[in-house]
């Protein structure tokens, strides 16, 4: 059955030496038979042996039903890189994007709607082809970077999308409106200071008003910018409303949709673009 | 909550804030030149009365308060 799967699964790779096969045969049983550690330690000997990418997804399938997430995103992304050109690359990115969410492959963005994989009793069935069955170079790579990679970590998703990106934005539009009005209120409340300190200005000694020919110009200064900051301290809070309203509308969108399209943004002409479509032109 | 405290506050203040002088009945002194803001008119008692009051205004202008007392330095 061995050969008969080696032969279809990978007619052109290499046959497997009677070491490798022992092995993987070995790992196989202990995996079928519950033992996921044992199964991990025989084909990571086989990889040692023959450095056989294949070998690299039994031994993550292994560490993921032990429950080692975090050495099976490892080792898979040891194993993309190993075989860049693996037939199965999507498969495991998607294991990847499964098991680190955070720290999806630099290569390829994660499909959100990816359902989870399945291994938790079943042997590992997507690829139970032994080694050899992708067709992939295979530099030569010490066993120990399959726990250690020495590549620099992959790149890691901003978490930013579309709704939360929105939404932060106009929360920062409605704090710098509500300044701005906040600014032209006090100055509306300084300006009606003004006119009524020259009002009701009476001499301490004679009890005398202050002649309006001498001040004219400060009143009609402080008369005429009043209403014109208190419009603008009244434009400006509504707009900060508008904004805080929009933001807080793109937080729930981005709690109940958020997580489904991670977004790149861009330089774009004269503003800034994302995925989805979405610009900003400034 | 500190920061949606002050950002709360920030827009109440902003919100009940308006330009609203006080409208008092007599304000500025317009006596040798007549001369009044928008709103008032300069009466016989050199001073501007705002034009819907009502009344006489009890204080002096600059001109009848220096009279004063100059008539009463005078008298002594």
């Amino acid at each position: 059955m061995f050969a008969t799967v080696v032969a279809l699964a990978a007619p052109a790779a290499r046959a497997p030496s009677a070491e490798e096969q022992r092995l993987f045969d070995e790992g196989l049983r202990a995996f079928q038979a519950g033992d996921a550690r044992a199964a991990e330690k025989a084909w990571k000997t086989g990889y040692a042996i023959a450095r056989d990418p294949a070998f690299l997804v039994h031994i993550g399938e292994a560490q993921e039903k032990a429950g080692a997430a975090a050495e099976a995103a490892d080792t898979y992304r040891h194993y993309l890189r190993d075989a860049p050109d693996a037939s199965d690359r999507a498969d495991i990115e998607q294991r990847l994007a499964r098991l680190a969410p955070a720290a999806p492959p630099a290569t390829a963005a994660p499909s959100p709607a990816e359902a989870p994989g399945e291994f938790g009793a079943s042997p590992p069935t997507p690829s139970l082809a032994p080694p050899s069955a992708p067709a992939a170079p295979r530099p030569a790579v010490p066993m120990g970077d399959v726990e250690h990679p020495s590549s620099p970590a992959p790149q890691e998703d901003s978490g930013w999308n579309r709704y939360n990106i929105t939404a932060v934005s106009s929360a920062g539009v409605a704090v710098i409106l509500l300044g701005a009005a906040a600014m032209f209120a006090a100055q509306a409340a300084s300006a009606e200071s003004d006119v009524n300190r020259l009002l009701l200005y009476r001499d301490q000694s004679t009890g005398a008003p202050l002649k309006y020919s001498d001040v004219a110009a400060q009143y009609q200064q402080a008369t005429a910018d009043g209403p014109r900051h208190d419009r603008n301290a009244k434009i400006a809070l509504a707009a900060s409303a508008v904004a805080a309203a929009v933001s807080a509308t793109f937080f729930v969108l981005d709690a109940k949709l958020g997580a489904t399209p991670a977004v790149a943004i861009a330089p774009a002409g004269h503003g800034v673009a994302a995925t989805g479509g979405w610009q900003w032109r400034f | 909550m500190a920061f949606l405290r002050w950002a709360l506050l920030l827009a109440v203040a902003a919100a009940t804030s308006c330009f609203s002088p006080k409208q008092p009945a007599c304000a500025f002194s317009c006596v040798d030149d007549g001369v009044c803001p928008v709103g008032f008119t300069c009466q016989s008692d050199g001073i501007c009365h705002r034009d819907d009051s009502q009344g006489t205004c009890t204080i002096p202008s600059q001109i009848d308060a220096g009279d004063a007392g100059d008539a009463g330095d005078s008298s002594d």
